[in-house]
């Protein structure tokens, strides 16, 4: 192995652990952002689906993305990989399988943010096999697997389609099917603001996230020659950061309180946004991406609140909206000198063209996603007698219900029991 | 025996629908509570005899300053004028039944326990001068609020006498200590925002007010809570706020000042008692749904917000600087 193939793969390997880091990330922002009762079940689930996910993804996940002999929808090949080099490659193969399960992961971590508080065990378990094999490889393969996006030249730099957009498709089918938590909204229709239980965990768990981004977006310049990884890091950095910024100042302005929930949900939408463009723009877009991000997921939050979509980590405005805002964002601000693939954007003299490519792109996919995960969520529905616990389960909390024990027992002993030990 | 406090709740509540403005309704409330007391004295008399020493009941919050809506809670206190242990477990149980009838009547408990029922606002009156003392050493965030709530008492049963002593007392201690004022200015600066940057209102955007202004926090509470600060400044006796404005505003100086904040309050209060009027319980009170409101009257109620959010600028800058006039 050549010098520049190790550093290569030592520095996608880095991004693999901090990308399977940001599952750290997701356990905190998730259970901090809902109630105390439910809290050591996301926990924990957090952890065992990204386990299912991994074997899922090593069985037929990566070849049904970057398998040869492929149709329409996947590749057919390289199925239960065993670790061998292919050739081409300017990486070690088996880190670049590491890095690419990584994703696998987020996409599907991204998409339970849907089922929280009330979704079965069992759902998560069925869910997690058949969303990493039908839906995200699908994707994955049309963007970057070689398949009909990609010949079209579409621009997704680290996934905010494939990755985001495709994992809150999935939420976006799961709290459809499954309808809001109880006491999210009175009998008038007005709704019910259900406050996290930590903030603390929920800020932490998006600063874990974003340091993991770098793994993410950074580390997908799969390569180290000429130290690009710096620049896209740079990017991913500024979009962050306007996010966190513009958030924090809409809620001030439009609902007079700056409200730190709203800025995390800033930081983390400048990060989606940012994701597909990173490598095609300059610092500057990247900021005005990040800004216009954080200002969406404002917004956005509001109106899925509105039409009755309880969606409690706010995943559909963060991964949803952000990642189609990200994803179109390229048509805009892509520049000559770095859209390496597709063309450059509306801004540089592209025309319509990338813009035109993107929204094909993100409409495509998000439909396929969304069709595809409630296709299955339906039929789950049908066979497993419901998705969602019973009323008496959801209010006792999903820690006692489907694992025997909470997450925080002190806190729900009764004095009873106090009492009596 | 049937329930004595029943033929009462009855009057009342057939009493307070009629009531066509604010202090009529107040009236009302006035009656209604000094019956209630009249009651539960009767039923301890019964039990226990008569009461060992005079005493003075006194009502704070709301009711203190004559402003209460159609549905509120209970705020009261009581001095009795005697130092004998007897005298203070004799008016701790005549609270409680005190407490207890008004409840009944439909004045629910107060959740900060601001009752005589409690020892901390039933005592005699040389106990409530050391804790009012202690309160004004104290300056805890407690001990100011307690201040505040004291400095709206309104007698109902007995004597003034005793209540203005006492706030005299906070009067002396305000002149050797002129800054105490601004710690309990500092109490009452925190507002919740009714009116946002761009001059638009803000109303509540999650649970089952979502749509309306809370109009005790946004809108009535800057104006209270500024004329009391202004009137504890002018060593004012009176507990309602209009009156307060009134008082001041016999001076040249607050004339100026107070007159534009008079007339804005004026509104506010009408505005609240009409919207008051529908609410069903002590939750909905307070909350006016904008949905109901014309392009004007949404206009006029920014200004009125925005005009208490200004008077406690004044107030600051009228305490801060030790204005005389």
């Amino acid at each position: 192995m050549d010098s520049l193939t190790l550093m290569n793969s030592l520095w996608v390997m880095l991004g693999a652990i901090l990308v399977i880091f940001m599952q750290a990330g997701f356990i905190l922002l998730e259970a901090g952002s809902t109630r105390m009762k439910n809290a050591g079940h996301i926990a924990g689930k957090t952890v065992f689906t990204f386990g299912i996910a991994s074997i899922v993804f090593w069985a037929v996940g990566y070849g049904f993305i970057f398998g040869k002999n492929g149709n329409f929808f996947v590749g057919m090949s390289d199925f239960f990989y065993s670790g061998y080099e292919i050739d081409g490659l300017s990486l070690s193969t088996s880190v670049f399988f590491v890095f690419q399960l990584a994703f696998a992961g987020v996409s599907l971590a991204i998409a339970f943010a849907g089922f929280a508080e009330r979704a079965k065990l069992s759902v998560y378990l069925i869910f997690s096999v058949l969303f990493t094999a039908l839906v995200y490889p699908v994707v994955a393969h049309w963007i970057w697997g070689g398949g009909w996006l990609s010949e079209h030249g579409k621009q997704d730099f680290a996934g905010s389609t494939v990755v985001h957009l495709t994992g809150a498709m999935a939420a976006l089918a799961a709290t459809i099917l499954l309808k809001p938590r109880i006491g999210k909204y009175n009998k008038d229709g007005s709704v019910n603001n259900i406050y996290g239980h930590n903030q603390v965990y929920t800020a932490l768990g998006v600063l874990i996230l974003w340091v993991g981004w770098f793994g993410f977006n950074a580390g997908s310049t799969i390569t180290v020659e000429d130290g690009f990884f710096g620049f896209v890091a740079l990017n991913t950095n500024l979009a962050a950061g306007a996010g966190a910024v513009s958030a924090l100042i809409i809620s001030w302005i439009a609902g007079g309180k700056a409200d730190i929930p709203t800025m995390l949900n800033g930081a983390l939408a400048g990060l989606v946004a940012i994701t597909a463009s990173c490598a095609f723009v300059d610092t500057w877009a990247a900021v005005v991406i990040g800004l216009i991000a954080g200002i969406l997921v404002y917004f956005s939050m509001k109106f899925f609140d509105k039409v009755k979509i309880d969606d409690p980590i706010y995943c559909l405005s963060v991964h949803g909206v952000a990642g189609v805002w990200g994803t179109l964002s390229t048509g805009f601000f892509a520049t000559p000198e770095l859209a390496t693939i597709g063309n450059p954007g509306l801004f540089y003299g592209g025309g319509f063209t990338q813009l035109g490519i993107q929204a094909l792109g993100v409409f495509t996919s998000g439909l396929y996603a969304f069709v595809v995960s409630f296709v299955i969520l339906a039929v789950m529905k049908k066979l497993l007698n419901g998705l969602r616990v019973t009323e008496e389960e959801e209010m006792i909390g999903l820690d006692l219900s489907e694992h025997g024990v909470y997450g925080y027992p002190e806190a729900f002993e009764s004095n009873e029991q106090k009492l009596g030990s | 025996m049937g329930n004595p406090y029943k033929q009462l709740k009855e009057w009342r509540n057939s009493h307070l629908q009629k009531a066509k403005t604010v202090t009529e309704l107040n009236s009302i409330h006035d009656q209604v509570m000094k019956q209630s007391f009249h009651l539960s004295f009767e039923i301890v008399k019964k039990k226990y005899g008569p009461a060992p020493c005079e005493f003075t009941w006194f009502l704070v919050g709301s009711g203190g300053r004559g402003e209460q809506a159609k549905i509120s809670d209970q705020d009261h206190g009581l001095i009795f004028h005697s130092n004998e242990k007897e005298a203070l477990d004799y008016f701790l149980l005549l609270g409680k039944e005190v407490s207890f009838g008004l409840n009944v009547i439909g004045y629910p408990y107060c959740e900060g326990n601001v009752m005589c029922s409690t020892s901390l606002w039933c005592r005699s009156e040389q106990s409530w001068s050391k804790q009012i003392n202690k309160w004004l050493q104290d300056e805890t965030f407690d001990s100011i609020r307690y201040l505040l709530i004291f400095f709206d008492a309104r007698m109902i049963i007995g004597q003034s006498e005793s209540i203005h002593r006492l706030k005299n007392q906070i009067f002396q201690y305000i002149q050797y200590n002129p800054d105490f004022l601004g710690r309990l200015l500092n109490n009452t600066m925190h507002v919740k925002k009714g009116v946002g940057i761009f001059h638009q209102l803000l109303p509540e955007t999650y649970g089952p007010h979502s749509g309306a202004i809370d109009l005790k926090q946004a809108g009535l509470l800057p104006y209270i809570n500024s004329v009391r600060l202004l009137a504890i400044k002018e060593r004012l006796l009176d507990t309602s706020t209009l009156s307060r404005f009134q008082l001041l505003m016999k001076q040249e100086y607050f004339r100026h000042v107070l007159s534009p904040y008079h007339t804005y309050f004026q509104e506010l209060v009408t505005i609240h008692f009409k919207n008051s009027l529908k609410a069903n319980t002590y939750d909905e009170v307070h909350y006016l749904s904008l949905k109901d409101l014309s392009k004007e009257e949404k206009g006029r109620l920014k200004k009125i917000i925005l005009g208490g959010k200004k008077l406690m600028n004044e107030t600051k800058s009228i305490i801060e600087k030790g204005v005389n006039p």
